[in-house]
């Protein structure tokens, strides 16, 4: 039975799913990614948490402040802050899980934002479709914007109607939060001096012996209402752990 | 102004789970339970259910963000079918509220299957004083099918996409000659369930605030058809109909959330004291 609580003096919402084996020394930390790409997947990493409990490891998903749970609105929010949000997240499950190994896991531009993280516990980088830099992530929400834009016009203008002038974006980020995106980028030559790195992929030519396909290919930078439950890439990650 | 929001057990075991907000005051705050927008999770979509649980909360209600069955950190039940499941949640759910906030009215809010459920449940539980439905089912009036006319024929971008629609579905037809497999997800009510509820709303003094987005076009297409369609007298008094046929049915686009959230502010507080007071103080 997993617990959730906010931490961090109550700023941040979390939730910790001990692992069945009471004395495991292993620890997930989950960084999700944002906005609609974490709507898609939340329930997969529902599920990824409870499977990697049952198979022994202690997890803990959180979510950034301004984002999800969490206090505050994207306004207030920064890379700065979602950085110290996940080393919040790692102090609270190591203290929660007793554990000593961490294993970081990154989705998306989760993975790097989890890339930016240095702690003596991490043992390993797991990432999930890791987003390599930010410029290139910067660039995928202002595709998903133009998708929701050419979807609303087309809706609107095929039944008559004029509606009023109004930006088109799922979410607004603001100039700092903007710019403090497309500066980050995934160094993983050097992360791999520090830890371990596997990263799951959507696609099978892989370049470096810690890449694996995880089996499944899936188009993030596209918008759709659906959810993403990939068990291929799940259990992928969970035998990782195993 | 302190909001709290913690976590909700309810269920058999504690197996389904929820996100309380709490206001400062829990002086006869009536309880608004979000459900889930189809598969989403209960924050979703877009984090909607959270800003409104928090706005509302900010003006006197306590907030439920739920998870049902089968959606988010709830596991799914099995050998039951989604109504079997969403009313045996329902009454878990009550239980556990009733446990920590005494007895309540409750607002049931719900976007596309959520309306689906909130009609559904309010038709037997008159526990629920008062709705909040975005994209519900809505019987179509006398004048919707000349209306719906209307704006098809005048409208040139539809007669200039016509060549490649009809290229489309020949393509489509030539290509498979398989049936389309039926992909409808949402479960919506029975007539009957949609004339009870209405029924016990309007009987109870209840509250009604309804949206259209142009997801419904097919089914609703003027502000006021829905009141005009049931036809059940004193409708129009308790239900306040928006219809806004510019905007996407899960509000993808952010100032089109806001607008959202903008009127249920201004309803919700023009409805705080009708609802009443009532309950205990945690």
């Amino acid at each position: 039975m997993f617990e959730a609580n906010f931490f961090d003096t109550g700023r941040l919402f979390g939730i910790y799913h001990p692992a069945e084996d009471a004395d495991s020394d292993r620890l997930l930390v989950v960084c999700p990614p944002l906005f609609d790409e974490y709507r898609r997947c939340y329930r997969a990493l529902a599920e990824l948490a409870k499977g990697c409990a049952a198979g022994g490891t202690h997890v803990f998903r959180f979510d950034y402040f301004g984002t999800g749970e969490s206090w505050g609105t994207l306004e207030d929010a920064s890379v700065e802050i979602w950085l110290r949000d996940i080393q919040a997240a790692i102090a609270e499950g190591l203290a929660l899980s007793g554990a000593r190994r961490v294993y970081l896991l990154g989705v998306r531009f989760g993975g790097t934002l989890a890339a930016q993280i240095q702690h003596p516990g991490i043992v390993e980088y797991i990432f999930w479709d890791l987003v390599n830099s930010g410029e290139n992530y910067l660039a995928c929400l202002a595709r998903v914007d133009a998708e929701v834009e050419a979807i609303q016009r087309q809706s609107v203008y095929y039944d008559n109607i004029r509606p009023p002038p109004v930006v088109c974006e799922l979410f607004h980020l603001s100039q700092p939060l903007r710019q403090g995106v497309g500066a980050l980028h995934a160094d993983l030559p050097r992360l791999r001096t520090r830890a371990r790195v596997y990263q799951v992929v959507g696609h099978e030519d892989n370049t470096a012996p810690d890449v694996h396909y995880g089996g499944y290919h899936y188009d993030w930078p596209t918008y759709h209402d659906g959810l993403l439950l990939p068990k291929p890439v799940l259990e992928t990650i969970a035998r990782r752990l195993a | 102004m302190s909001i709290q929001e913690k976590a909700l057990r309810y269920g058999e075991g504690g197996r389904g789970f929820a996100m309380l907000t709490l206001p400062d005051s829990l002086d006869g705050a009536p309880v608004v339970v979000m459900l889930n927008a189809g598969l989403l999770h209960r924050t979703e979509p877009y984090r909607l259910n959270v800003l409104a649980a928090r706005r509302l909360a900010a003006l006197g209600y306590v907030c439920v963000r739920v998870d049902l069955s089968g959606k988010g950190e709830t596991p799914a039940r099995e050998a039951l079918t989604n109504r079997e499941s969403v009313a045996l949640d329902w009454t878990h759910l009550c239980d556990a509220l009733e446990r920590h906030l005494g007895k309540r009215p409750f607002i049931v809010m719900g976007l596309c299957s959520g309306a689906d459920n909130g009609i559904k449940l309010a038709a037997k539980d008159a526990r629920i004083r008062g709705l909040i439905l975005m994209d519900a089912e809505s019987p179509p009036d006398t004048g919707f099918a000349a209306r719906r006319w209307i704006s098809r024929a005048t409208s040139w971008r539809r007669w200039a996409h016509l060549p490649s629609w009809i290229l489309r579905r020949l393509k489509a037809r030539a290509k498979s000659g398989e049936k389309q497999a039926d992909l409808r997800l949402r479960d919506p009510p029975w007539p009957a369930d949609l004339d009870m509820c209405i029924k016990n709303m309007v009987a109870s003094d209840g509250r009604i605030l309804m949206v259209f987005t142009n997801h419904q076009s097919d089914r609703y297409n003027q502000q006021g058809q829905f009141c005009r369609a049931m036809k059940v007298p004193g409708l129009e008094r308790i239900c306040a109909e928006h219809y806004w046929p510019e905007v996407s049915h899960m509000y993808p686009v952010e100032n089109h959330r806001f607008r959202l959230l903008a009127l249920l502010e201004v309803w919700a507080r023009d409805q705080l004291s009708h609802f009443g007071s009532g309950g205990k103080s945690v």
